[in-house]
């Protein structure tokens, strides 16, 4: 990664906040990561997650879809390109703050 | 779209180092979670029985036989908890690493079986040592990597 990549132009207030860094950590994991596995994970409750995950939605930068399993409907969260594209640039720019070259 | 986006972050170094240990945090116990140990104790079980037994002398391919879809089923159990789509994605490493690993184990196995008959049960120990630190190994490695932020 050259040094103009390591810039703080990536720094994404949308995507720092807490919880939503840790939200879109999961996601960049896996291609699709249910709904209440990450509020496990996050050791929130729904109420708490949901609103982050809506804030991610309207974004752009997260989908979400329902799906059947053990007969029970749930849903599953998944980071767009885009979304993916913005967590990524975050992560450098925090890299870009800590190595000093902000 | 709300979105925001600042060129210019307030954050400190430590704060930035915070967030990002905070997110390796997130990473490790979400891919912990995908990848219990027991299911690499599995892997290291059936690796190391199948030498193990032919160091006693003990017909290793009946190991093999059942070990194979024992293990196998029990980590597709383990797996179901996550349900669809959760697959971690397999990359250069992943692919790279089960090659490897593959050459690896059927190479000390096979050594084994042709060297064993002329150089005594002895020469299964090093196989054993190897099939263990090739689970073992493989694990490490994709922990280690699983914590990386990004």
């Amino acid at each position: 990664m050259s040094d103009t990549d390591l810039t703080t132009s990536g720094f994404n207030d949308t995507i720092h906040a807490p919880n939503r860094l840790r939200i879109c950590a999961l996601l960049d994991r896996g291609e699709e990561v249910e709904f209440a596995v990450v509020q496990k994970q996050l050791g929130v409750s729904a109420s708490v997650l949901s609103k982050h995950v809506s804030v991610l939605v309207n974004a752009g930068y997260v989908r979400q879809h329902r799906a059947v399993r053990d007969t029970r409907q749930r849903v599953w969260l998944s980071l767009t390109d885009e979304g993916r594209a913005a967590y990524r640039a975050h992560i450098a720019a925090l890299r870009a703050i800590v190595e000093g070259k902000a | 779209m709300e979105r925001e986006q600042n060129t210019s972050p307030q954050l400190t170094p430590e704060q930035a180092q915070a967030a990002l240990r905070d997110v390796e945090q997130t990473r490790s116990s979400y891919y912990s979670e995908l990848n219990p140990w027991w299911t690499t104790l599995v892997f290291a079980a059936f690796l190391c029985g199948m030498p193990l037994a032919a160091f006693f002398d003990v017909n290793w391919t009946a190991i093999a036989v059942l070990g194979g879809p024992l293990g196998l089923g029990a980590l597709l159990w383990a797996s179901r908890r996550t349900g669809p789509n959760t697959e971690l994605r397999f990359g250069a490493l992943q692919y790279t690493l089960l090659a490897v690993g593959t050459l690896v184990v059927i190479g000390g196995m096979a050594s084994g079986h042709f060297l064993a008959p002329t150089h005594g049960a002895w020469v299964w120990l090093p196989v054993i040592v190897t099939n263990g630190a090739v689970a073992l190994g493989i694990d490490l490695i994709l922990r280690r990597k699983a914590r990386k932020a990004a």
